[in-house]
């Protein structure tokens, strides 16, 4: 253990150093801070009986229970149940639903650039696909 | 009261209340004027100062008296300190001002300085070092403290604080040379 016995001369604290404090200071610090001390004393723990916990922690449990339940659910939200459906069952749950034609396609999203054909790419590909003679003229089907 | 007496009534709880009024009146002016010498506004002193009380109030259960009161005190002053100035550094968010800047600027209004032109000069010079070799440069040369205890209460080796100390000293005396040149010229 070191010893604690330092000798601390108060006047010569601060001799060589050009400020000074203010008059009266260190004769009011003491009491300054033994009454912030007495003020942290005496602060109430901050304490809360279990029993009136309890109701706040099943409204919580509950609030944390429904807002999953939202928010997993896909049937609070029609046109995410819509993208999540592929074909028939998109036609399916059109005819079963009061959706307008509208919010479906609103909900299948925009195709990308590669998915739109133009007449004649269209054309293009027919005619390397098809040969002449399965060519039918409409003309002449009666 | 002798300091060991006065530790052993700090951890009676029937005693420590006046214990450790007798330690603010013990310390408070050696506290202060370290602290004072690190962030020089006096108001900012007197903020850090309480603080440095208030954390020994609330930790002296767990001093283990394995360094003096005295380096225990005056390590919880220093970096409350050097972390205020930190913090002032940060505050200014996209203009960052140095520590330098920060201490001219609260050196040349502060209401308390009654020291004359080489004190002007000697002060000015000692805010443009580093912030160690200042921390340093306090304690040994206005504090007068020896480089064992000011190794314990800053955690850095003697050799190393003689290095700061050496540097600081150099620094001063050119920075005062410069400046007494330019009012001769």
């Amino acid at each position: 253990m070191i010893n604690n016995s330092e000798n601390i001369n108060n006047e010569e604290i601060g001799s060589k150093y050009p400020f000074q404090s203010p008059d009266g200071y260190f004769d009011a610090l003491p009491a300054v801070i033994m009454s912030r001390v007495e003020t942290k004393t005496k602060q109430p723990k901050l304490f809360v009986p279990l029993r009136y916990l309890r109701p706040a922690i099943g409204l919580f449990a509950a609030s944390v229970l429904l807002i999953g339940f939202i928010f997993v659910t896909p049937v609070f939200f029609p046109s995410e149940k819509i993208s999540a459906t592929q074909d028939d069952d998109v036609v399916e749950y059109y005819l079963t639903s009061q959706l307008s034609a509208l919010n479906i396609f609103e909900s299948m999203g925009k195709p990308s650039e590669d998915e739109v054909v133009s007449g004649e790419q269209l054309e293009e590909v027919l005619i390397a696909t098809v040969s002449e003679y399965e060519l039918i003229d409409f003309n002449s089907v009666k | 009261m002798p300091i060991d007496l006065l530790i052993q009534r700090l951890k009676d709880p029937k005693q420590k209340r006046l214990a450790f009024h007798e330690l603010v009146s013990t310390y408070q002016r050696r506290l202060y004027w370290h602290i004072r010498k690190i962030v020089i506004d006096h108001d900012d002193t007197d903020d850090i100062l309480q603080t440095v009380f208030m954390k020994a109030w609330g930790s002296i259960d767990g001093f283990r008296e394995e360094s003096s009161l005295f380096t225990w005190l005056f390590r919880i002053a220093t970096n409350e300190a050097l972390t205020f100035l930190a913090q002032k550094k940060k505050r200014k968010g996209f203009f960052v001002r140095s520590d330098e800047e920060y201490l001219l600027e609260k050196f040349s209004s502060d209401q308390y300085f009654d020291g004359d032109d080489l004190h002007r000069k000697l002060m000015e010079a000692v805010l443009k070092l580093p912030e160690k070799q200042r921390v340093v440069f306090n304690m040994k040369y206005f504090d007068e403290m020896k480089y064992e205890q000011i190794s314990e209460i800053l955690g850095t080796s003697v050799g190393a604080l003689k290095a700061s100390y050496h540097h600081a000293v150099k620094k001063i005396e050119e920075s005062i040379k410069i400046e007494v040149d330019n009012e001769i010229n």
